[in-house]
C-alpha cells in the first residue's frame, strides 16, 4: 500500500514537472504573435519570497514498542499522539510561471515540522498497593526538511486586484536535521511519601531515526493581492505525506532512548501550512505610467 | 530548463529508492526488547538464550522467590521479532538454574537443582518452552553445563566431599563419565561457591568444554583456587592453570584448536582479554603468567562470554562483557591474528549487563542481558543485531 502511494506521488510530481516543462516550450514556439500588452496580461514569470508557520499531524500506521510486557496488555504501551499542536515554520522562494489563469509554481523552502507523543508507565507492588511508581515520558520531535514542491494554481477571479486561487501539487523533501527531546516526569509513591520526580530533559540528535526522503501531495487555497508592482500572496495548504518517514532499519539500532522503551512508529506526516509571500514580476511592460501588473 | 527537469527527475528516483528500501526492511532482522513486568518487586536474571526452529527465541532466566534462598527458574518464549509470547514459571521445587541452555537435536536442556535435596535435575524443553522431561542426574549443586556432541558436559559441586565434579551425562541424565577434584579443606574455600549459589556474592565464572583429541577442561575450584583444569576423567588432573583463590583466574575461555585457547582473565578486579594463547595442558602454570590485553573500561571482575563465530566469512572470536559506564561491549578478534577487529557498544540511558549471545539463523547476533528499567527494576532485554550490523563490527 505504501509502495503504491509512493508510486502515485512520484507520478503526480513527474506530471507536474512535465506540464511545467511543456509550458516553456509551448510558449517558446508559439507562432501567434500577441501584442506586448496581451502577452503581459496572459503570461508572466514571478519570483519572490515566502514564509509562514505550519502545524503537523502524525499519522501512525503501526505502533512499535521497546517494551514487551509479560504480565499486562501491550495496548497499555500505546503512545498518545498530539496532533496539530506543535508550531513549525518555513521560509523559501517561489518561482511561478503564470499563463491565462493557471500558474505553475516551484516553491523550494526550508521547513521545520514538529510532532510529539507521550507514554505513561506504572509499576505496582504486589504486596503493598500504596507502593507504586508512575512515570510519564513526553517526546517532542523536530524535523528539518528542504522541500521541493511543484504546484499548479488556478485563479478563480482574474483581472482584479484580489485574486483568490486554488492550488494542487506534490512535493519531495529531503531531511537535513532531526532532534528529539524527552521530558520525564512522574511520582514515586514507594519511597515513604508521594515524591514527584524533578522534570528531567534530554535532547538527542535523531536524524538516523528517519529516512531522508519524504513525498506527498498537497491542496490548498489562497489569495493574491496586487499592490504596485508587487504581488502579495497568502495561502493555506494541506499536505498529505505518502511515505513512512521512520527508518525501519534504525528503529532500535540508532535509538539512544530505547532503554526507556521508546521505539519510533511507522509515521506519515500530514501538515497544514500557512504562508505569506511577496512576488515580483520578471517581465515588465514599458510604459510611461509603469502600470502595475494585472 | 532541461537541467532543472533532469535534476528533479533524479531527485525523485533517489526518493523512490530510499522509500522502497525502507519498506523492504524485515522487522526480525534487528530489534531491541525489554521484557517488562509491572510488578514493583519482580526482579529477573537472564541466563542464556537459544533460537527456536520457528525463528523465535527461548530465554532461560531466574528470579528471586520467597520459598528458597536460591533463585527460581523461568523460561520465556518470544517470537522472531522479539515480542513476548509466554512465560513458563517452573515449580519452586526447582531452583538455581545454571548457565547454559543447551540445544541438542530439536530439544533444549537446562539444569537446576531440587530445592530440598539440592540434587541436579536435567530439564528437557521443547520449542514452545514446555518442559517435557525432568531427569535426576545423581549430581548435586550444578554449576555449568555445555553441549558435548549428543551428550552434556556438567560441572557440579559435592559439598560433602568438597569436590568439583566434572561429568559427561546423557540427555536422559545418566552419568557416562565423571571425575572429582578436591577444592581444598576449610569452610573459607567453600564460601565463595555457596555465595555463588545463593547469589549473595559474586557470580563465579564456571565453564567447561572439550578440546580436540578428547581432553576435557573445566574452570572451577581446585586446590584452593579458581583454576582451569585439564582432565581425561582420571584420578588426577592432566594439567592445571591456577588462579588466585577467588581473586584471580579465568573469566571465560574456549578451546580454539587443541591447546590453543581464547580466554579472558580477572585479577583482583582487573580484566584482561587473551584472544589466542597456547596453554600447557599437562603441567601446572599460573593464570597471571598470561598478560593479555588490559581492558580497564570493563567493570570490576566483569563477567565475560565468548564464542568463535563467522562474521562476513571471517572467523572471529567474539567477546561480550560489561563496561563501567553500564553498557554491554562486544569485541571481535581475528581467530588467526588475535588482533582486535572492532568493538560495539549496546545499550544507553540505563545500565545493561550481558548474559550470553548466540549467532542467529540469519547470521545476525542475539544478545540477551538485563537492564534496570527506570533505573530501578531488573528486567531481561534482548538485542538482535542484523547481519549488516554484525558485519559493521569488523569492518
Amino acid at each position: 500500500m505504501a509502495k503504491n502511494s509512493t508510486i502515485l506521488s512520484l507520478a503526480i510530481i513527474l506530471l507536474l514537472s512535465s506540464a511545467a516543462h511543456g509550458q516553456f516550450y509551448k510558449h517558446k514556439y508559439n507562432t501567434k504573435k500577441p501584442s506586448e500588452a496581451d502577452k503581459f496580461e496572459k503570461t508572466q514569470w514571478w519570483l519572490g519570497f515566502k514564509a509562514g508557520a505550519n502545524l503537523t499531524e502524525p499519522n501512525v500506521s503501526q505502533q512499535y514498542y521497546g517494551f514487551s510486557p509479560v504480565n499486562y496488555p501491550a495496548s497499555d504501551l500505546d503512545k498518545n499522539y498530539d496532533s496539530w499542536d506543535k508550531l513549525g515554520g518555513q521560509a523559501g522562494l517561489e518561482i511561478t510561471f503564470y499563463h491565462q489563469g493557471f500558474s505553475f509554481s516551484f516553491q523550494p523552502n526550508y521547513r521545520r515540522q514538529s510532532f510529539s507523543y507521550s507514554n505513561t508507565y506504572q509499576w505496582l507492588s504486589a504486596e503493598n498497593a500504596a507502593n507504586s511508581i508512575d512515570l510519564k515520558y513526553e517526546y517532542n520531535h523536530k524535523l528539518d526538511y528542504v522541500e521541493l514542491p511543484l504546484i499548479i494554481k488556478y485563479d478563480i477571479l482574474k483581472g482584479s486586484k484580489f485574486r483568490p486561487f486554488v492550488q494542487v501539487g506534490g512535493y519531495y523533501a529531503t531531511l537535513t536535521n532531526a532532534n528529539k527531546q524527552i521530558e520525564i516526569s512522574g511520582t514515586d509513591y514507594a519511597s515513604g511519601n508521594a515524591g514527584p520526580f524533578e522534570n528531567q530533559q534530554l535532547i538527542i540528535g535523531a536524524k538516523d531515526l528517519f529516512i531522508k526522503s519524504s513525498v506527498g501531495i498537497l491542496g490548498g487555497v489562497g489569495v493574491a493581492y496586487d499592490f504596485w508592482n508587487i504581488r502579495l500572496v497568502f495561502d493555506a495548504s494541506y499536505k498529505h505525506g505518502l511515505n513512512n518517514i521512520a527508518d525501519q532499519k534504525n528503529r532500535y539500532a540508532e535509538n539512544q532512548l530505547s532503554g526507556l522503551g521508546d521505539a519510533l512508529d511507522d509515521i506519515q506526516l500530514n501538515n497544514l501550512s500557512f504562508n505569506f509571500g511577496a512576488l515580483f514580476p520578471l517581465r515588465f511592460i514599458s510604459s510611461e505610467g509603469h502600470n502595475a501588473v494585472r | 530548463m532541461n537541467k532543472v527537469f533532469y535534476f528533479l527527475l533524479s531527485l525523485l528516483i533517489l526518493a523512490g529508492c530510499d522509500i522502497s528500501d525502507n519498506d523492504a526492511v524485515d522487522p526480525s532482522e534487528g530489534f531491541f526488547k525489554i521484557y517488562d513486568n509491572n510488578l514493583f518487586d519482580a526482579s529477573f536474571i537472564p541466563i542464556d538464550i537459544q533460537q527456536t526452529t520457528d525463528g523465535g527465541y527461548l530465554i532461560l532466566s531466574s528470579k528471586r522467590i520467597e520459598t528458597s534462598n536460591f533463585t527460581g527458574v523461568n523460561l520465556i518464549k518470544v517470537d522472531k521479532e522479539g515480542n513476548f509470547i509466554e512465560e513458563q514459571i517452573i515449580d519452586e521445587q526447582y531452583v538455581g538454574p545454571v548457565d547454559q541452555l543447551v540445544k541438542i537435536a530439536d530439544s533444549y536442556y537446562f539444569m537446576a537443582m531440587d530445592a530440598t535435596s539440592l540434587q541436579a535435575m536435567l530439564f528437557t524443553v521443547n520449542d514452545s518452552s514446555r518442559v517435557t522431561a525432568i531427569n535426576p542426574t545423581g549430581l548435586s549443586y550444578p554449576m555449568y553445563i555445555a553441549e558435548d556432541g549428543e551428550n552434556i558436559l556438567a560441572l557440579s559441586y559435592n559439598n560433602g566431599d568438597k569436590n568439583s565434579i566434572i561429568s559427561r551425562i546423557s540427555t536422559s541424565g545418566q552419568t557416562l563419565q565423571t571425575a572429582a577434584y578436591g577444592i581444598g579443606a576449610g569452610s573459607d574455600t567453600e564460601a565463595p561457591i555457596i555465595s555463588h549459589f545463593t547469589r549473595t556474592g559474586r557470580q563465579l565464572p564456571f565453564f567447561a568444554g572439550r578440546m580436540n583429541g578428547g581432553v576435557y577442561y573445566f574452570n572451577g575450584f581446585y586446590n584452593y583456587t579458581m583454576s582451569l583444569v585439564f582432565t581425561n576423567f582420571g584420578e588426577d588432573p592432566l594439567g592445571v592453570v591456577q588462579g588466585q583463590q577467588d581473586d584471580g583466574g579465568f573469566s571465560s575461555g574456549m578451546s580454539i584448536s587443541g591447546g590453543n585457547f581464547a580466554l579472558s582473565r580477572f585479577n583482583f578486579g582487573d580484566n584482561f582479554i587473551i584472544p589466542s594463547i597456547d596453554l600447557n595442558t599437562t603441567g601446572t602454570t599460573s593464570a597471571t603468567d598470561f598478560e593479555g590485553n588490559a581492558f580497564p573500561e570493563l567493570s570490576e571482575n566483569a563477567p565475560v562470554v565468548l564464542d568463535l563465530i563467522n562474521i562476513d566469512a571471517q572467523e572471529a572470536i567474539l567477546y561480550g562483557s560489561n563496561t563501567k559506564s553500564g553498557q554491554i561491549i562486544l569485541m571481535a578478534y581475528g581467530k588467526s591474528s588475535g588482533e582486535l577487529l572492532g568493538t560495539k557498544y549496546l545499550g544507553s540511558t540505563y545500565p545493561y549487563q550481558i548474559a550470553d549471545f548466540i549467532v542467529t539463523e540469519d547470521m545476525g547476533l542475539a544478545v540477551v542481558g538485563n537492564t534496570s528499567v527506570a533505573g530501578r527494576f531488573d528486567r531481561i532485554c534482548l538485542f538482535k543485531l542484523s547481519k549488516e550490523e554484525l558485519s559493521d563490527l569488523i569492518n
